[in-house]
């Protein structure tokens, strides 16, 4: 009888066929919501190359807007975009489109994004001689910029042409998939110059070290930087200097209020890592361009609290009246367009003024002063008004470049050295 | 209330009234044999006898017949003497003749006392007992002359029993019946006229000493587990029937020292002391002698094995390094699973079952022949779902890449299983099988839940003649893989795998005296692996030779010396060229009494690199960031994964208690595991990858590791047959593993469990009910895993997941409304708390399942 029953019993167990529970394991991406960003590419350009399109966090745009980078991005190949059209017929134009193919990110978390991207321009296929191939290598400081005669593209509100922003957002406790994102690119957004790539020379008899005993500035001179060797091609005949803007009065803009008109290009001196030839900075171990939760902070000037985060480390630093001369006519107006914006001009060398002031850039629209100059060294940033960037030091840096398969370039190296006191 | 509680009881009592099944037939007739032959050294002839025929009931052995038959002529009975020779003469024993001599004298002696006259002092009333030592009586009216030839008879019939015990001539690893000695007294000439189903009975008992548990992976020929230099464990097809656990893997818990990692209902990895991954590659998995290793992943696919667990007559389990005899992959053991002896057991067995989980299956074992040619062939059908799903299915990131994301196993197999026997002394097999197979398995590194939807194949040519024999076979693999879950949008990982592995070896066996007997295994194999699969960038090949030696010295009655050395030549093992792995062993034996075995062993084993590890080149995409992948690569000059070990163990037994014992110590030190290195950039102009159309973030390849590992443990099991009827096992390990601390996380040290403990009790009852317990307990551990960093996918971190101590039990009620025609089981699986035993495994949860087995 017993038998029986629990031959019963275990007949109904059976006729439960329920489907097996989800049970998420350790894996992290199991226990985490994500949704997708999908959309297309819509190419109206003459430009050929393999498309690359960028994903931002809102809150973080990349160069000139901010200095966001990516938090991925997908690569069309130049077959899959222009298909046919790829290559002109002999003798003809290549034509500008429109040309579209699809995209889609993966695994994106909750929250407002920006897309941008670029047509990695490859000259080559539209044979022109000499030409230039897609040269874009994301891993890289010297590769992951776009060029002179790339064709940058977003995704716009198509009604006010503004950035659109993305939002990944849940309902019904899930994240809801955005689709039918478009992203544009069209000729009127070549990118018109080359990356702002330069070397450091120092004053007859200076060193890399800064004297903070001494009350002087350092004065380095940032000098255009050709390199057209392996992966890496860059070769900018000058610096494009410039207002950032005016204000109502026709002053240039001095956004900070520190008493120095805000230029392009943007220099900053910020504080590496410790190890030697690490390309590190300081409080972002993982390289991407956010804090790090936990580092080193110090002591600011007196007066001010300190807010227990670690710091982002700057040296205050800007271009000398020689150089910033070249922005003003003979009448020592700033020099202006017909549209009444500041006008580029380009320098062949910029004077950098690194000053014995250390901030704490954490903010980077306040930063605050730090009560003396963190000893260690110091690597310099060019971003120019297109938001493309150069840093020294960088992976052309000889002590690292060749195991990267990058050709060494005496010089990139540089790092400013402020001596322990 | 009254009532119920006394029909309780009076159901107890009747369940428990011992009769004469058995939970543990062996050693519960080893127990009466043991117990009844020392009742008639005593004189005690009947109680003897009686124990004596226990033991043949419970487990029919010619040699016990023997004995009955000497016992009744101690004891003056020549008439029951008499009986209990003929039917020892039903097996066909191979000293037939001589025994049918002594029978012919024995009834003319009962002749002639039916009529009254003196007894004759030249008849000789019988042979020589074979087993009984020290006990051979003469009769008072012997002359001297047949007292001589009585004494050099018996000198010369004990030193055949003592040889029979190892020389057992050829003993295919596949049979589960012994060769035929004809050194061995009270031997079963193997295939003469005895029923094939008395022939299943006796089993691999046959030709030896009468219930003593053998074993012939240890060193390819039969022996007594207390002869043998390893560290050895049998699970028999009994442990198998009345096991709660009802998957191969899971059988192997038992075993000390066996750690066993549950991934999904098909998905297992299996090793012993420590070592245990995803993608467990250290152990050797065997059936019937034939490798089951998948060459291409290095691991076992233990739901593409072409054999149910109806057909296994036992699996033999060698713990710890047993290069010196199977050469790579055997690092840290060998499971050799045996199938039934084609032509044994009933003619047709059909079991079905259906169970939680969608599960359901079944299959039909037949076997048949005549004398010279047997068969066993089956057909079998399994399904079940996964126990748990990673992912559902209405997540807007990712989704399942196969048709039925619930399923976890699927298989459709049949097998075939002939010999033949031309003549004497030649014997030939040939098998063949082939299993359609829908199952999961977890791969390595950021990879996660596969699934294989293919058909794994196999046939295999086993001649064995004299001392000489040649083994060839043939494995397939074809599959088409991929991830089971995927983000949408992603690029896909699907892949297709095929291997084909061609064996041979041969091998010859012999036996000389040389200051001692020495018993010689000599033998050369070659194996031919042609694995295309898209991850390795298309075919790749490989030749593989081997030499191997072993020889057990018997120096004295008591000691034994057994030295083995086998050279593997790997194409790849010197920095990317050919180059030889040397696996030496050495072992002492002391023997200090029958049923007490101590050993000490000192051996070396490897693991050659997988095609996995050696010619990879996988772009894996990076969550997240659909133009980046990661590269994972091969490395053609790995060395091989290295282990330097040393043992010592006792095995022992109370045959009288119905009790035996292993207790094992080991100190293992391993030095160039395989793993993946961390991810480092690659050189620029390699940076874009044109198949995938991804920028390689990075290569992480598969490297020797720096750190060299040290492992020491304790392993201890026992078994017990006190009473009729019951059957107990325990067993347990301790280890711990350390590094010499050139690592700064120490994965095979954290994610090895420092305590394993295992126990089950069965028991048989007249009543054809039985039941069975199991349990297991598994120490936590901490799991080293490779993630994609939460704040930046291009970066790979290692993530250290706890994984607490787990516990499993399953059960078993089983009855037999008509005996020997059908059976009902129902078993329960994983009855404890719902758990994992790996971070990314499934959640184990209880299942039961309903069995019925009609024997037509």
């Amino acid at each position: 009888m017993r038998m029986l029953r629990l031959a019963l019993v275990s007949l109904v167990t059976l006729a439960a066929c329920e489907p097996p529970p989800v049970v998420p394991t350790a894996d992290k991406r199991q226990n985490s919501s994500f949704a997708r960003v999908e959309g297309s590419v819509v190419v109206q350009s003459a430009a050929r190359g393999n498309v690359v399109v960028l994903l931002y966090s809102a809150s973080r745009p990349p160069p000139p807007q901010g200095t966001g980078r990516p938090m991925g991005f997908t690569f069309l190949s130049a077959e899959e975009v222009f298909g046919d059209d790829l290559v002109p017929a002999p003798g003809k134009s290549p034509s500008s489109g429109p040309f579209t193919a699809r995209f889609s990110f993966d695994t994106v978390p909750e929250g407002s994004y920006l897309l941008r991207g670029f047509i990695d321009s490859d000259t080559c296929i539209v044979g022109a001689d000499p030409c230039r191939p897609s040269d874009w290598l994301p891993w890289y400081s010297v590769t992951a910029e776009v060029n002179a005669g790339d064709v940058g593209g977003a995704a716009v509100d198509p009604l006010t042409l503004q950035p659109r922003i993305i939002e990944v957002r849940e309902e019904g406790g899930q994240l809801v998939p955005v689709d039918q994102v478009t992203v544009t690119f069209s000729d009127s957004a070549h990118v018109p110059i080359e990356r702002p790539s330069f070397k450091v020379e120092l004053l007859p008899s200076d060193t890399s070290v800064l004297d903070v005993s001494s009350a002087q500035p350092k004065v380095v001179i940032l000098k255009p930087l050709a390199v057209k060797e392996g992966s890496v091609s860059t070769a900018p005949p000058a610096f494009m200097l410039r207002y950032e803007g005016f204000d109502a009065t026709g002053k240039p803009l001095d956004t900070n209020g520190d008493g120095i008109p805000e230029v392009w290009p943007k220099v900053l001196v910020r504080k590496l890592t410790d190890t030697p030839h690490s390309l590190t900075e300081e409080n972002d171990l993982n390289s991407d361009g956010v804090l790090d939760a936990e580092g080193v902070e110090y002591p600011l000037a007196p007066g001010l609290e300190a807010d227990g985060a670690p710091d982002r480390v700057v040296l205050a630093a800007g271009f000398l009246p020689e150089t910033l001369a070249a922005l003003h006519a003979q009448d020592g107006k700033p020099l202006a367009g017909t549209d009444g914006k500041p006008l580029a001009v380009p320098v062949t060398q910029l004077q950098l003024a690194i000053t014995k002031r250390a901030l704490d850039a954490r903010d980077l629209t306040r930063p605050l002063p730090l009560a003396a100059i963190p000893a260690g060294r110091y690597g310099i940033t060019l971003v120019s008004f297109t938001g493309q960037t150069w840093k020294v030091p960088n992976e052309l840096d000889p002590d690292i470049a060749e195991p990267l398969g990058l050709p060494e370039v005496q010089g990139q190296e540089f790092t400013v050295q402020v001596p322990l006191r | 209330m009254h009532l119920r509680r006394l029909s309780r009881a009076a159901l107890l009592a009747a369940v428990l009234a011992a009769g004469t099944a058995s939970a543990d037939e062996r050693l519960e007739a080893r127990r009466h044999f043991r117990v009844g032959m020392a009742l008639i050294s005593e004189k005690q002839y009947d109680e003897g006898i009686r124990e004596l025929e226990a033991a043949f009931a419970i487990k029919p052995h010619p040699n016990v017949l023997f004995n009955i038959a000497r016992a009744w002529v101690d004891a003056g009975r020549d008439e029951k003497a008499l009986e209990a020779y003929r039917r020892y003469l039903a097996f066909a024993p191979s000293d037939a003749s001589r025994v049918e001599s002594a029978v012919r004298e024995l009834e003319a002696r009962v002749q002639a006392r039916a009529q009254p006259q003196k007894r004759s002092a030249a008849s000789l009333p019988m042979p020589p007992p074979p087993v009984l030592r020290g006990g051979t009586a003469t009769t008072p009216a012997m002359e001297a002359g047949q007292k001589q030839a009585m004494d050099a008879l018996l000198d010369r019939l004990e030193k055949a029993v003592a040889r029979a015990e190892s020389v057992a001539g050829p003993a295919p690893a596949s049979e589960g019946d012994a060769a035929p000695s004809d050194l061995s007294l009270g031997a079963v000439a193997a295939g003469a006229a005895l029923p094939a189903e008395l022939r299943e009975q006796l089993g691999a008992d046959s030709a030896f000493a009468p219930y003593e548990e053998r074993i012939v992976t240890a060193g390819r020929r039969s022996q007594s587990t207390f002869e043998a230099a390893y560290a050895t464990t049998v699970i028999t097809a009994e442990d198998i029937r009345l096991a709660g656990a009802n998957t191969l893997y899971e059988l192997l818990r038992r075993v000390p020292g066996a750690e066993v990692m549950a991934m999904g209902v098909g998905s297992a990895n299996v090793s012993f002391r420590g070592f245990n991954q995803r993608l467990a590659n250290k152990v050797l998995v065997l059936v019937d002698g034939r490798s089951e290793y998948q060459d291409f992943l290095g691991l076992t696919l233990w739901s593409a094995l072409p054999v149910g667990l109806e057909e296994i007559e036992r699996i033999e389990v060698i713990r710890g390094p047993g290069s010196a005899l199977y050469g790579a992959g055997a690092m840290l053991g060998v499971v050799n699973i045996i199938t039934r002896t084609p032509g044994t057991g009933k003619a047709g067995d059909l079991t079905a079952y259906a169970g939680a989980g969608n599960s359901a299956g079944g299959s039909f074992v037949g076997s048949g022949g005549n004398e010279r040619l047997r068969y066993r062939a089956s057909v079998g059908y399994a399904q079940s779902d996964k126990w748990s799903r990673d992912f559902g299915s209405d997540r807007p990131d990712v989704e399942p890449q196969v048709e039925n994301p619930n399923l976890g196993l699927q298989s459709a197999r049949a097998n075939m299983t002939a010999t033949y026997r031309p003549m004497n002394g030649l014997e030939v097999g040939v098998s063949a099988g082939v299993n359609r197979l829908f199952t999961e398995f977890y791969a390595p590194g950021l990879l996660r839940n596969y699934s294989a939807d293919g058909a794994a194949g196999y046939a295999k040519l086993d001649v064995t003649t004299g001392p000489v024999k040649l083994k060839a076979f043939w494995n397939h693999f074809d599959a088409a893989a991929g991830p089971q879950y995927a983000a949408i949008g992603a690029r896909s990982m699907a892949t297709h795998m095929e291997s084909n592995v061609f064996d041979g070896e041969l091998s010859f066996v012999q036996g000389f005296e040389a200051a001692g007997h020495h018993q010689l295994s000599l033998g050369v194999s070659g194996r031919l692996k042609r694995v295309g699969w898209d991850y390795l960038g298309g075919m790749k090949e490989e030749q593989h030779w081997a030499a191997f030696f072993e020889d057990e010295w018997r120096i004295t009655q008591t000691v034994r010396v057994v030295g083995s050395l086998r050279a593997d030549n790997h194409p790849l093992l010197d920095k990317g060229q050919a180059g030889i792995a040397y696996s030496p062993r050495l072992s002492v034996l002391w023997i200090p009494a029958e049923g007490h075995g101590l050993r000490a062993s000192a051996a070396s084993a490897f693991r050659a690199p997988t095609f996995l590890e050696s010619y990879t080149l996988l772009r894996v995409p990076v969550p997240g960031v659909p133009g980046a992948s990661g590269l994972t690569s091969g490395n053609l000059t790995l060395r091989p994964e290295r282990l330097t070990a040393f043992e010592i163990g006792y095995r022992g037994e109370n045959a009288r208690l119905g009790v035996d014992w292993d207790v094992t110590v080991y100190n293992h030190a391993v030095k160039d595991l395989i793993g993946l290195s961390p991810m480092s950039r690659l050189p620029a102009e390699d940076t874009f990858d044109e198949l995938t159309q991804t920028y390689l973030l990075g290569q992480s390849f598969f490297q020797n590791e720096p750190s060299r590992y040290n492992a020491n443990g304790l392993e201890l099991s026992a078994s017990a047959a006190p009473v009729d009827g019951l059957g107990i096992k325990l067993s347990g390990a301790l280890q711990r593993i350390s590094s010499n601390g050139e690592a700064a996380d120490c994965g095979p040290c954290l994610q090895a469990p420092t305590a394993k403990v295992y126990g089950s009790i069965t028991y048989r009852t007249p009543a054809r009910v039985s039941f069975g317990v199991e349990g297991g307990y598994t120490s936590a551990t901490e799991w080293i895993e490779r993630e994609p960093s939460s704040s930046d996918p291009t970066a790979v971190v290692n993530q250290h997941n706890a994984l607490p101590a787990y516990s499993v039990f399953h059960a078993r009620v089983g009855f037999e409304p008509i005996a020997d025609r059908l059976a009902l089981e129902l078993r329960g699986t994983h009855l404890g708390s719902p758990h994992q035993q790996h971070p990314f495994g499934n959640t184990l949860d209880r299942r039961v399942y309903l069995t019925v087995r009609i024997t037509p």
